[in-house]
């Protein structure tokens, strides 16, 4: 009798990102905003899992928040905007160095349980690629793209596009080994 | 584990906060200081003569049925249109009676004549008359209040612009002051009750016969002939359509639910329902109460709106009478007409909203300072477009 050895690889690990969330336009009003970016922080926590040496999941809980100044004719305000995006990625591990992921998160448009409304939740098509600087250190470079049509009520505070840059420090790895026997 | 999962992943999809800071670029009129002579406003400015301490207990009891006295003094920019006039006031609404403003109903001494169009002016259906107003209401918004203060009577000219068969509520944007202290912009409204009805159509209160169907579908008959309602009722309950036929106004029937069911009322018809009738004449249904409006369910059919789930006779009556084939017919045939004739579209419901915005935009900040509601001028932009917004993701569902 014979054994296979099979390695199951789970990686937890926290991510800080800042960069700069924009669209194309924005209308309040009836008036175009001179500004449609803002500056943007995102943070969480992330929970990979290799399937093999090179394919993997990833996924986690983060918190994004979004702070621009905006004017038109009658106002200029600052908005601040902070929710929770639920992102889910597949992964390929290029080499050693490099990881690319591409993904979809979900996260609400609005600030209270209304799932009987289709515009309440927003998707995003996200990208990732990391650079793995050591075992413990990570850098990232993500962005995300709307991809549902959502009124700009709900974008002034949050665009729909974004770009960071960010850092990524493991908490822990764990490998698990199988024994199958043939 | 599993569970704190799932309760994360909710927990992060109803999770959030959005704030603004307002710097605004226009000249904001300090709500402390400003007086029915320093105000400067091209709206009706009103002011309640009453006595300050009566006032204040009303105020705070606001669930008590107390009834004060005072005289209505109004202007426009600076000229006095009506000059101490003796009026009653008392609190109005249920739920909206606990917000920080609170709707005034004004009940004249005498029936006031409104010929020369000094109390209201708006633009009229061609079957209505204004020319004597018993009583009104200076109206908080309901449950808009924190939102655009502007919704209910934005869908009610709508229909005015449209030219519906409709009886309803008259609106004019109204800067109201207590004993010359601000307290805030409400929206001067005509009645929806018995008294509404019979200054409407120039007829005694005593010629009325007017009933409501309150949450749950409930009747409760008001005014005049009771009989005749409960045989109303007792025909929706018999399924008896040629009597029903005879009973109803058909023509207005019809606009009545296309339209609440065109825009989608949630709140509606299970409660928010009121017909009358004048003497031996059809029974008409009255459009008010519009605050709900395509707040959810906007991917609801009209259909789907007037089969509301709460049983209610309305529904009843609807799909008896639709039932019929000649009723369908002209039933159908009006829906397609106004849907083809773009009267109920978003452009114009856009123009109305656009106008009283503009109405009022001068003198929201300084109503917003008072009441924090909504918190910001950006917030009631927001709820503005919002508002907007929800009517053409209506309008694109039922097209």
């Amino acid at each position: 009798m014979s054994t296979m050895l099979s390695f199951s690889q789970s990686e937890f690990q926290v991510e800080v990102n800042l960069g700069y969330a924009f669209q194309s336009e924005m209308i309040l009003n009836d008036e175009s905003l001179n500004n449609t970016s803002a500056f943007g922080v995102r943070f969480g926590v992330n929970y990979l899992k290799m399937f093999n040496d090179k394919i993997y999941m990833e996924t986690g809980l983060y918190g994004k928040y979004n702070r621009g100044t905006k004017k038109i004719e009658t106002l200029e305000f600052t908005s601040n905007n902070l929710k929770i995006q639920l992102p889910l990625y597949a992964g390929y591990e290029i080499n050693d160095t490099w990881k690319f992921s591409l993904g979809a998160s979900i996260e609400n448009n609005k600030e209270e349980l209304d799932f009987s409304r289709e515009d309440n939740l927003r998707y995003d098509l996200l990208t990732k690629l990391v650079y793995v600087y050591n075992n413990k250190m990570q850098f990232s470079f993500h962005t995300n793209w709307m991809l549902n049509y959502t009124y700009d009520v709900y974008t002034i505070s949050s665009p729909k596009n974004g770009m960071y840059l960010g850092v990524l420090y493991q908490l822990c790895k764990t490998i698990k080994i199988k024994e199958d026997k043939l | 584990m599993k569970q704190v999962i799932y309760c994360l992943l909710i927990a992060g999809l109803i999770f959030g906060c959005t704030s603004y800071d307002d710097n605004l670029k226009i000249n904001v009129q300090d709500y402390k200081t400003l007086t029915i002579e320093n105000i400067d406003t091209n709206l009706k400015v009103a002011n309640l003569i009453l006595n300050q301490s009566e006032f204040e207990k009303m105020y705070t009891n606001y669930t008590e049925d107390i009834e004060i006295e005072g005289v209505l003094n109004l202007y426009k920019n600076g000229v006095t249109l009506i000059e101490d006039e003796i009026i009653e006031v008392e609190i109005k609404g249920t739920f909206s009676a606990g917000l920080e403003l609170k709707s005034l109903g004004i009940k004249f001494d005498d029936t006031y004549n409104n010929e020369e169009r000094k109390l209201i002016d708006p633009q009229m259906l061609p079957f209505h008359s204004l020319d004597r107003i018993k009583a009104f209401r200076f109206r908080n918004s309901g449950s808009d209040f924190e939102n655009t203060m502007l919704k209910d009577m934005s869908y009610t000219k709508l229909a005015i612009n449209a030219s519906l068969n409709l009886d309803l509520m008259y609106a004019e944007q109204t800067v109201v002051f207590v004993n010359n202290k601000f307290l805030g912009l409400m929206n001067l409204r005509t009645e929806a009750n018995t008294n509404g009805m019979s200054r409407l159509y120039g007829v005694g209160k005593s010629d009325i016969t007017l009933a409501k169907i309150l949450e749950g579908g409930i009747v409760e008959k008001k005014d005049g002939d009771f009989d005749r309602i409960d045989d109303f009722i007792a025909a929706i309950d018999n399924e008896d359509y040629s009597y029903l036929s005879n009973e109803i106004d058909i023509d207005n029937f019809i606009d009545y639910m296309i339209f609440e069911s065109y825009i989608g009322n949630r709140d509606w018809p299970k409660n928010n329902v009121r017909f009358f009738a004048i003497n031996d004449g059809p029974f008409r249904f009255v459009l008010f109460d519009l605050d709900l409006v395509a707040t959810q369910e906007i991917d609801s059919s009209p259909m789907s709106f007037i089969n509301n789930p709460i049983g209610n006779p309305i529904t009843d009556l609807f799909n008896i009478m639709y039932s019929n084939e000649d009723f369908r017919q002209m039933y159908d045939a009006r829906f397609q007409y106004l849907i083809n004739s773009t009267l109920l579209s978003s452009a114009r419901f856009n123009e109305v909203v656009t106008e009283y915005k503009n109405n009022i935009e001068h003198i929201m900040p300084t109503h917003i300072n008072k009441y924090n509601a909504p918190e910001t001028f950006t917030d009631w932009y927001l709820n503005i477009d919002h508002l907007k917004n929800n009517f053409k993701a209506r309008e694109n569902y039922v097209l």
